[in-house]
């Protein structure tokens, strides 16, 4: 279990600013942009409020449609295929990490990382 | 109904094989922590995809999602679908920001990354009994799913079949630990997906085709082809407070937070997050449209849970009926093993670990008899019947849902502090039994008017965002050069 360390008093200066503790990460994806980003957070809202298929006048629909699947399903369905069509946005979108180390299995590289009880640096395989 | 030997025969040949992958898996799993409770962070995308699937497969949706469909209605499946989209998406954003905690800093358990980045002593603790707590009921889904099958597809009597189960669960989880759920998930997941489809097929064949089986449905009752179909349940709040807890609940319980945890590289990651919806809508797809169709074929069943199995047995023999089961036990099973497992892990973690000395293969064992108290706790939960497949596997997903508020900020907010993180796991937890203690015990719960026609995690969450906006400008604030180290991470990252 880590120990306990002296916390950071916001008024003085002991290695981190206290600008550096304020704020929402800004390079979120949930926090709203104007960019590619911001983007597909808009679309992902979109893609939410389809999800309510009364706005079309589906959700009270009985018929059936190719003469078996209920309207309702079929439209759920339909946007499904939209989601995975979302996730490929996703991943063309995806960004990489700075520290190019961290993508090698089973590496831990932090100095802190012996800090967390029973896991001292993992050996890869 | 007499024991079907037939059925018992399948089944049987494969929990041998399922048992079998446990004991392969065995012979390559040393009793280190590390490899055992990670198999050495070595997963690939297949292997990874369908551990993720098969184990959010589970007692849910084989069969609880018919037992739904079949009593309220096909509005289920545009319930539960929306699950496709906000999970992968969650996935690909706070679990990507997870997955490079656990490579940087060597995280194996939720406990560690609040630990850590709180620099906290006890709050990774916390977390590991709120976890273990919520898994119970989970737990518990698969036992009663697996005693319901075994009652109404062999003639076993429930409590029997439940306890195989549970027995079954407990020695592959033991002898093979993270490797051998890995590789029986695998092959569960394949399994689950051919027999779904599978039955979907064959029944529409035995009902007279496809439109034969849903027109026999709408003439029983057509509100179940709508929304809110034969019941007021699916309105539009009832949508929107399931939109929050399906999308947010997932990565937070424990057999998924720590399968993101393990060293694959990036590009798995990436591809998992695209399949991962592909990979929903193959297992739910099908059990939505048995239920909807059993409301067409079979009008009297004791419990909504029993209509896969009773669809089975009215139109297959034994032998189908037996491939039925085992397809089925691939999901509950599936999804047991890995909660249980991660249970052990954190609790020899976040418990044993953090509080004693003992050497790393002893913690091994404590952990492997936490298993069992586990699976023996479900199973005494379970033989009780206290709520159907779908009402106890909500239980659970809200009170996971209640833990991803902290999580999110220690991820996203420079500023949360381990003050804010207990308060809000604090404030969750007693909101939660504050709706529902009248479920378990005569005591009075908060109105349902104080939801406002929403579950109850909506107002619980708008209290829960308050409170940690809040308590972080009363209290300490976090060490700087620990907040430094993760967002220096997250450096780029969405």
């Amino acid at each position: 279990m880590s120990q306990t360390t002296d916390t950071h008093d916001g008024g003085e200066d002991s290695g981190g600013t206290d600008a550096s503790l304020k704020g929402w990460d800004k390079g979120a994806f949930w926090y709203p942009t104007l960019d590619r980003r911001g983007a597909l957070l808009g679309l992902f809202f979109v893609l939410l409020i389809l999800h309510f298929d009364e706005i079309f006048g589906i959700a009270g629909s009985t018929a059936l449609v190719f003469d078996w699947l209920p309207a309702t399903m079929a439209y759920h369905i339909g946007i499904n295929v939209l989601h995975v069509a979302f996730m490929v946005l996703i991943y063309l979108n995806w960004p990489e990490p700075t520290d190019k180390d961290l993508d090698q299995p089973g590496v831990a590289t932090s100095e802190t990382s012996g800090e967390i009880s029973g896991t001292a640096t993992v050996e890869g395989e | 109904m007499a024991v079907e030997t037939t059925t018992l025969g399948v089944v049987v040949i494969y929990l041998l094989a399922i048992l079998g992958i446990g004991e392969y898996a065995r012979r390559r799993t040393s009793f280190d922590p590390e490899d055992y409770f990670m198999a050495s962070r070595s997963f690939g995308t297949v292997v990874l995809l369908f551990a993720l699937l098969a184990t959010n497969m589970s007692a849910f949706v084989m069969v609880g999602i018919p037992g739904i469909t079949y009593s309220l209605g096909i509005g289920a499946y545009g319930w539960g679908s929306v699950f496709f989209l906000t999970f992968p998406v969650v996935f690909a954003t706070v679990g990507y920001r997870l997955w490079l905690t656990g490579k940087k800093f060597g995280h194996v358990t939720p406990g560690d990354l609040f630990d850590h980045r709180f620099d906290s002593d006890h709050l990774g603790t916390f977390i590991m009994l709120l976890m273990t707590f919520w898994t119970v009921p989970y737990v518990v889904a698969g036992a009663q799913g697996a005693g319901n099958l075994f009652q109404g597809l062999a003639g076993v009597p429930y409590w029997a079949g439940a306890l195989i189960v549970v027995v079954v669960v407990f020695v592959y989880v033991n002898i093979g630990g993270m490797r051998g759920t890995a590789w029986t998930n695998t092959f569960q997941g394949a399994v689950m997906i051919v027999f779904i489809w599978t039955l979907l097929v064959a029944l529409a064949n035995d009902f007279g085709g496809f439109a034969a089986a849903s027109s026999a449905t709408l003439e029983a009752n057509s509100d179940l082809a709508s929304r809110p179909g034969a019941a007021p349940v699916y309105g539009w709040k009832f949508y929107f407070s399931w939109i929050i807890v399906f999308g947010i609940n997932t990565l937070v319980n424990p057999h998924m937070f720590q399968r993101v945890l393990p060293g694959f590289n990036i590009e798995t990651l990436k591809r998992v997050a695209v399949l991962y919806p592909i990979g929903l809508m193959l297992v739910w797809i099908p059990p939505s449209i048995i239920g909807f169709w059993g409301a067409g074929q079979v009008s009297d069943i004791p419990s909504q849970d029993l209509i896969l199995p009773a669809l089975v047995n009215g139109n297959f023999g034994p032998f189908v009926g037996g491939l039925a089961m085992a397809g089925i036990l691939a999901a509950l099973m599936s999804t047991m093993d890995g909660q249980s497992l991660s249970v052990s892990n954190l609790f020899e973690h976040d418990l044993v670990d953090s509080y004693t000395d003992l050497k790393p293969q002893r913690e091994v064992w404590l952990a492997r008899i936490f298993v069992g108290l586990i699976l023996a706790a479900a199973y005494v939960m379970a033989y009780l019947r206290l709520q159907t497949i779908v009402g106890i596997s909500t239980i659970a997903f809200t009170g996971y849902a209640l833990l991803f508020l902290p999580l999110m900020i220690s991820l996203y907010w420079r500023r949360a502090n381990e003050a804010a993180a207990w308060a809000g796991l604090i404030v969750g937890f007693i909101g939660f039994w504050a709706f529902e203690i009248d479920q378990l015990t005569s005591l009075p719960a908060l109105p349902d008017a104080w939801t406002f026609g929403f579950t109850a995690i909506v107002p619980l969450m708008i209290v829960q965002i308050v409170v940690v906006a809040v308590v972080p400008y009363f209290t300490s604030q976090p060490p700087a050069e620990r907040v430094d180290e993760y967002f220096e991470l997250f450096d780029g990252i969405w």
